[in-house]
């Protein structure tokens, strides 16, 4: 419940809002990054202790998978009931931060493309030869209509529902722009 | 990984081998005379980079086996197996001795493979401890269920969105032979079709050979004659006409080369030959149109008829839209192959054979030289039509972005206004109306190149037939009507090429539709034809769950090992969270799914062994939003009991409190109910659904929310109603306002698929942290609330 455990006090009184939902969201849901201390249990699940409460067994949840990923993590419990909200990971504790993006990285696996070597088409299906920051990779899409671009990102989903992300994609060399640009 | 290097995406499919190192690892793990199950191959490494590491299942052990690092451990001392799905990747997890070990991690493509590595795991723990066990895998057969792929499961490829079938694995021309099966009883249709369609393509093809009788035996010896000052019959004589010209002998015994009269009468068998080969051509559409739409009746019929045949499985599992399309589009692409394609193959091959034919027998050297830019002219229509498709495909998309900011703002209007957003709206239109701007240009670009080229192309034969024609024409070896009657041949002679480069995107679709089809057709109906399972005999409505497991996709059961008992006359309250199998529980009672292990026994007859119709037909159900069929209210509550007098509607809607506000409309119980029941509030469909109910007078009652979304007032009068009804029958309501359950003999709390908690409504509110008791608190805190 908001407002009844101490980090929540304590937040509530260093709220200095400037709009009505910026109050509201300290007031609400923001956990102060620096008290919080990670931890893996032995069944490998995360515990968060909050200032003195401890959480075992939470779930981290990007509330901008796409457009902000180091801000803005909700934090559930096993049933799905909110904690709160880190809005950012970059004020926590290093090692605190260090095991959060761990987790993060397996909650939400999406390689970045950082060239692409060629898109040929087998049949209906184009199947696109990249490398990643993950490494060297190919996929198949399952039509040339899945790419979505919102400005300058362009997202993608492989037949098996695996989601790649081309950051910027007029960032990338010539021959994968040209490439790009005949899909888009 | 060498960049480039693997050309295919590794397919799920993939026979897996462990590399010479991993195989050494596992090596020292094995114990004496133990030996490998299974081997599992991942796509990435833990560390979330792309590569491959495997999983080892002996009969005793499980490895995780890593370049340079293994991790066994014995199966005995597992607690917890399980597969955890993230965004783009899984990761096994088992818990062995109070601690937990990540084994492996693979991406969504290898999902399928390991879905069912826990329960083989389970299974193979559980023989390791008793080793009297045989093992039972049923990993294959979660497998089997599962649906949620878009690969061909024979050859693990991708199935293409817009085809939805595996391309690779089509059998195309099984396909067509058995589509063109259909044609087979309207043989006589097909057969007068095909003969006209060689008859209109000949006398077509005969037009250019009156011409070329015009030139030779008309024109040319009268110009000579007039440049001779000499008489036409002498010109003939020194046999300047063609020789080969046949029409022309044929025609002597009516009129002489060179005259008038068999220049009219060339010209007659133009105008003759033209008009026939018209009129045939119109009967032929005309018949050929009756055979595509017979055909196509047959089919849909048929569909029709087997969709009703299917259990409810199917179509939970695929889309209503799909479906309807499969009806209808599919089997009208489907009808435009039958009729028009087919024709237009042959049609097309007829037409080249007998213009080459033509034209080698006119002049084989001349034919063969003008032949050459013909494989250049079929190259680049495929790759112009390949380069259009794509652009054109961009160009689609750009469209669509067009169109959704239109379909977007037009109707939200009143809000783009309220929080006064105009000027960005039409930035955010111009961007994206410019992108298409672009698109389009780059379309007109090809576009406007590719007549012109193709005109250039198609035009090179007839400059060249006018220049080595031209050349034979004047040594004297080719008549003026030869070089006449080729051009017109060479202008008759792309259409059908350019067709033929489009024949095989042609088949695919069909086969493709065709596909689709038949996948409807040999879907296995919920009843075998031919089998015939017994009736169930007349109910009393005892109903007995033994040991039942259910679950609509693998590793997920929705209903796990339930047990009980319900008497005939019996009241069963179901409650419990969404999702915690209530209505599932419900479906398996009407037969609308199968357990997959375990029985459902109504009167203590196992109802996967009689026919299901028969059963539902004495099971009465009233849903949340009841489904009316537009029709009259009359027709409505007689869906199930058609020869119903209208005395017992009328009782029957009575019972069901609707009596009072059918006859309020001015036509009565006549009155037509719209699409849906559109026309009737939710608290009156509902209240018919009850009637329906009544009048079919079933052993067994399902409730489920039947009145979850009306008023207070109507809410009333339907548990009125509802009570006449339950009254004497096995009754099984769900209800999310739990005082409507306050009259049942017996609740079941129903929580992630097991009951917790099984009771009467005394019982289980008085039970101290009881789920029930927890549940009413919380709605009568609310009623509270309402109240106030």
């Amino acid at each position: 419940m908001p407002g009844t455990t101490p980090w929540r006090a304590a937040v509530n009184s260093h709220a200095s809002a400037t709009s009505l939902a910026t109050k509201l969201f300290a007031e609400l849901d923001a956990i102060p990054e620096d008290s919080i201390e990670a931890r893996l249990n032995n069944r490998n699940e995360l515990v968060l202790t909050i200032g003195e409460d401890t959480y075992e067994n939470v779930r981290l949840i990007r509330c901008f998978p796409r457009s902000d990923k180091q801000r803005h993590i909700a934090v559930v419990d096993a049933d799905d009931n909110e904690i709160g909200i880190i809005e950012d990971l970059a004020k926590c504790r290093p090692e605190t931060r260090q095991l959060l993006e761990k987790l993060l990285d397996i909650a939400y696996h999406i390689p970045q493309i950082k060239k692409i070597n060629k898109i040929t088409m087998r049949g209906f299906i184009p199947v696109w030869n990249v490398e990643t920051d993950r490494g060297h990779h190919v996929f198949e899409l399952r039509s040339r209509r899945e790419l979505v671009k919102i400005d300058d990102r362009i997202l993608l989903r492989d037949a098996d529902g695996n989601n790649y992300e081309i950051e910027n994609y007029k960032a990338l060399d010539k021959h994968s722009r040209a490439l790009i640009e005949q899909e888009i | 990984m060498i960049p480039g290097s693997s050309e295919q995406r590794p397919r799920p499919t993939d026979p897996v081998q462990l590399s010479d190192q991993a195989a050494n690892l596992v090596q020292e793990k094995l114990g004496a005379g133990e030996e490998i199950l299974h081997v599992y191959n991942t796509d990435m490494l833990m560390t979330g980079q792309y590569g491959t590491e495997w999983l080892v299942l002996t009969p005793k052990q499980v490895m995780a086996v890593r370049e340079n690092e293994i991790t066994a451990l014995p199966l005995v001392s597992m607690e917890n197996i399980s597969v955890i799905d993230f965004q783009g990747n899984s990761i096994l997890r088992v818990i062995a001795e109070h601690q937990a070990y990540d084994l492996v991690r693979f991406t969504r493509t290898l999902a399928n493979n390991f879905a069912g590595v826990p329960l083989l795991m389970e299974e193979l723990a559980q023989r390791a401890a008793h080793d009297d066990r045989v093992l039972v895998d049923r990993s294959e057969r979660w497998k089997a269920k599962s649906r949620h792929t878009h690969r061909c499961p024979k050859c693990g490829g991708v199935i293409p969105r817009r085809h939805r079938v595996c391309l690779a694995c089509l059998n195309k021309r099984k396909l067509l032979v058995r589509l063109t099966s259909y044609v087979v009883p309207h043989m006589r249709l097909a057969i007068t079709a095909s003969i006209l369609l060689v008859v209109t393509t000949v006398i077509g093809l005969l037009s250019p050979l009156i011409m070329r009788s015009i030139m030779d035996s008309v024109l040319v010896p009268a110009t000579q004659a007039v440049m001779q000052g000499n008489e036409v019959v002498a010109v003939i004589a020194e046999g300047s006409a063609n020789s080969n010209d046949i029409l022309a002998r044929l025609l002597s015994p009516l009129a002489q080369p060179g005259t008038f009269s068999l220049l009219a009468l060339l010209c007659a068998l133009l105008f003759f030959s033209h008009t026939t080969a018209a009129a045939l051509e119109a009967w032929r559409h005309f018949i050929i149109s009756r055979l595509g739409q017979v055909i196509t009746f047959t089919i849909r019929n048929h569909m029709y008829a087997h969709l009703q045949k299917l259990s409810l499985s199917y179509f939970t599992r695929e889309d209503t839209g799909r479906i309807m399309q499969r009806v209808t589009n599919d089997v009208r692409r489907l009808q435009d192959f039958l009729s028009n394609g087919l024709q237009d193959v042959v049609q097309d091959i007829i037409k080249l054979a007998s213009i080459v034919t033509m034209l080698l027998m006119m002049s084989p050297k001349l034919t063969l030289m003008i032949m050459i830019p013909t494989p250049f002219l079929i190259i680049t229509t495929i790759w112009f039509s390949r380069k259009l498709r794509r652009v054109y495909m961009a160009l689609w998309k750009r469209y669509d972005g067009v169109s959704s900011i239109l379909a977007d703002t037009i109707p939200g209007m009143r809000v783009v206004k309220a929080f006064a957003q105009e000027e960005r709206e039409v930035a955010r239109f111009e961007e994206r109306s410019s992108d298409l701007l672009s698109g389009e240009l780059g379309a007109a670009k090809i576009n406007s190149v590719y007549g012109p080229l193709m005109g250039t192309i198609t035009y090179i034969p007839t400059v060249m037939i006018w220049l080595l024609g031209g050349m034979r024409v004047m040594d004297g070896t080719l008549s003026i009507g030869d070089l006449t009657a080729f051009n017109v041949y060479m202008q008759q002679f792309y259409q059908p090429v350019r067709n033929l480069c489009n024949l095989n995107r042609r088949f695919q679709q069909t086969a493709s539709s065709a596909e689709r089809v038949f996948d409807v057709l040999d879907t296995e109906p919920e009843v075998q034809d031919g089998v015939t399972l017994p009736a169930m005999p007349p109910l009393k409505g005892r109903v007995e769950f033994r040991n039942v497991t259910f679950g609509y996709e693998p590793g997920a059961p929705v209903l796990k090992n339930l047990n009980f008992t319900v008497e005939p006359g019996e009241m069963i309250g179901l409650a419990g969270h969404s999702g915690a199998g209530k209505s599932t529980l419900i479906n398996m009672i009407t037969a609308f799914y199968t357990a997959d292990d375990g029985t459902v026994l109504v009167d203590d007859v196992d109802i996967s062994q009689v026919d299901p119709k028969s059963l539902r037909s004495q099971i009465g159900v009233v849903l949340q939003d009841p489904f009316l069929f537009n029709g009259t209210i009359a027709a409505n509550i007689a869906y199930g009991k058609p020869d119903a007098s209208r005395q017992e509607i009328i009782a029957a809607a009575k019972a069901a409190n609707a009596h009072e506000f059918i006859i309020r409309f001015p036509d009565g119980y006549d009155t037509q109910v719209g699409e849906r029941g559109a026309r009737l509030s939710g608290g009156e469909r509902q209240r018919l659904a009850i009637a329906r109910a009544i009048l079919k007078d079933p052993k067994i009652l399902i409730l489920d929310e039947a009145t979850a979304s009306v008023d207070t007032e109507t809410e009333a009068k339907i548990q009125e109603a509802l009570e006449r009804l339950i009254h004497g029958r096995t009754t099984f309501a769900i209800a999310h306002r739990l005082s409507t359950l306050r009259n049942a003999n017996r609740l079941f709390i129903l929580e992630h698929g097991e009951i917790a908690e099984m009771g009467t409504h005394d019982e289980l509110i008085n039970k101290p942290d009881g789920i029930y008791a927890r549940l009413v608190n919380i709605q009568s805190e609310l009623a509270k609330v309402k109240v106030v």
